[in-house]
């Protein structure tokens, strides 16, 4: 008492410590709130990942996994899951909760966040907006663009615009590079598919002759960013394409389907 | 309920808040208890430990608007006492080696304690000599909650306020505590 009174000791105040708690709250909640819009982002990404024709673009699923997962959202994630555990238990009485505990209510907290975000539509602009400023990651848009624009490995993507001819119409890819577009290869449903769809994908094959010409084996839709797809309506965009890489699939006539197309095709059932 | 005029912590807490004075009751009534405490955790020299105790008081009566009800001020003041013995084992970097071969009394009644896991103690006949030995030889984790619990009598939750660890932890601390301690015991010659 005598060292208390002699080096007039006092008590802080208490706003110093309801303020620190407070602190501690406040950056558990902005971690859970960052989990949040990372884990919008990445239901976005991976919803639209276009798993749904990986033996399209990559040898198998595998090779497919490492290109599309979310890395970035992933390591923000579980940067903001420890983040969010250090804080909560450096509250007031954090220590009582046990790791389990924490763990649901900073992973619960960002999942109940990111569903939210996600049913508004946030996730696409988050994945979008961020993969405009930061060069080490890749939105899932441009590496839809990067994957199906490559007339090389018979991929492109983009929108058909005006018919050329009976058989070509003029296509244009998410590089702006016009293509003619040969379309007698085409199933009746591929042709539905191009008319339907704004953008679409197109597996096919370049000609030989010429830079910009390429021909169509099978049509699927585009990237479509601003839907919001059930897994059933991947699941019937899946077997979609698996119909239309069978070699009996119905095409417009049947004396046109070119040696090249069946390659393709096969190439594509191999997998 | 306040009986007979004397009042609890905690009224004494809020008292001393407004007026120092009443702060000098709470250093009385914790000032033995605390001590023991400290010795307890390593601290040996008695003018360590009147510094110990200093810088324990003088740090609750800073901290106090930091106290509320949420844990019982005895927790909260031997949490405070256990972090100021640390901090002095730090200052001196020495490695805490409790005193419990001393606490004779409290030693047999651990060994004596029909917790499970405390039979093989008892059956082995081991003196309290030996068995605060093997207490003191436990890494700081264990010891520290064999401490509380089993030598200054605290609670689960209480020992979870404490050393703010959670609950589940004070329990898997203390097994496997127990655990080491009859691998330990079962190695000394009276247990054959």
């Amino acid at each position: 008492m005598m060292r208390i009174s002699d080096d007039a000791v006092s008590p802080r105040a208490r706003w110093v410590f309801v303020s620190r708690d407070v602190t501690f709250w406040t950056l558990w909640g902005g971690a859970v709130l960052i989990g949040s819009a990372a884990l919008a982002a990445s239901a976005f990404a991976t919803e639209h990942a276009g798993w749904e024709f990986y033996e399209a673009t990559h040898r198998n699923m595998i090779t497919f996994i490492v290109t599309v997962l979310p890395y970035l959202w992933i390591g923000i994630l579980a940067g903001t899951v420890l983040f969010g555990y250090f804080n909560l238990r450096h509250t007031k009485t954090g220590y009582r909760y046990s790791l389990t505990i924490v763990m649901i209510m900073s992973i619960g907290g960002s999942f109940v966040g990111g569903a939210i975000l996600y049913g508004i539509g946030a996730g696409s602009t988050i994945e979008v907006m961020v993969g405009e400023r930061i060069p080490f990651h890749t939105s899932v848009v441009r590496l839809q663009e990067e994957l199906w624009d490559d007339a090389d490995e018979g991929r492109l993507i983009g929108s058909a615009s005006a018919p050329l001819t009976e058989e070509t119409i003029l296509f244009t890819d998410t590089n702006g590079t016009k293509w003619t577009l040969y379309t007698a290869g085409l199933s009746p449903k591929d042709l539905d598919a191009l008319a339907r769809f704004e953008e679409v994908r197109v597996i096919g094959y370049q000609a030989t002759t010429s830079d910009d010409v390429f021909y169509a084996c099978i049509i699927l839709p585009g990237f479509l960013p601003h839907e919001q797809n059930s897994i059933s309506d991947m699941l019937g965009r899946r077997s979609a394409f698996l119909e239309r890489v069978r070699p009996e699939s119905e095409i417009k006539d049947p004396a046109m389907r070119s040696n090249e197309c069946e390659r393709v095709r096969v190439r594509i059932l191999q997998k | 309920m306040p009986v007979g005029g004397i009042k609890t912590d905690e009224e004494l807490v809020e008292m001393a808040r407004n007026q120092r004075e009443f702060f000098g009751l709470l250093i009385e009534r914790y000032e033995a208890k605390l001590a023991r405490y400290v010795r307890r955790l390593g601290v040996r020299d008695e003018e360590d430990v009147a510094d110990v105790l200093q810088e324990i008081f003088i740090k609750a009566y800073r901290n106090l608007n930091e106290f509320d009800t949420a844990l019982s001020f005895s927790s909260w003041m031997y949490r405070i006492a256990h972090n100021e013995a640390i901090n002095s084992f730090r200052k001196k970097r020495v490695r805490p080696e409790g005193h419990l071969v001393s606490d004779s009394e409290d030693i047999l009644t651990f060994v004596a304690s029909t917790e499970k896991g405390s039979e093989i103690l008892f059956d082995a006949a081991l003196d309290a000599a030996v068995v605060g030995r093997a207490v003191s030889h436990l890494d700081n984790k264990y010891r520290d909650v064999v401490i509380l619990r089993f030598f200054e009598h605290k609670e689960y939750d209480e020992i979870s306020d404490i050393l703010k660890i959670p609950i589940g932890s004070v329990a898997t601390l203390l097994h496997r505590a127990k655990g080491r301690l009859r691998k330990e015991l079962k190695e000394h010659p009276a247990y054959e």
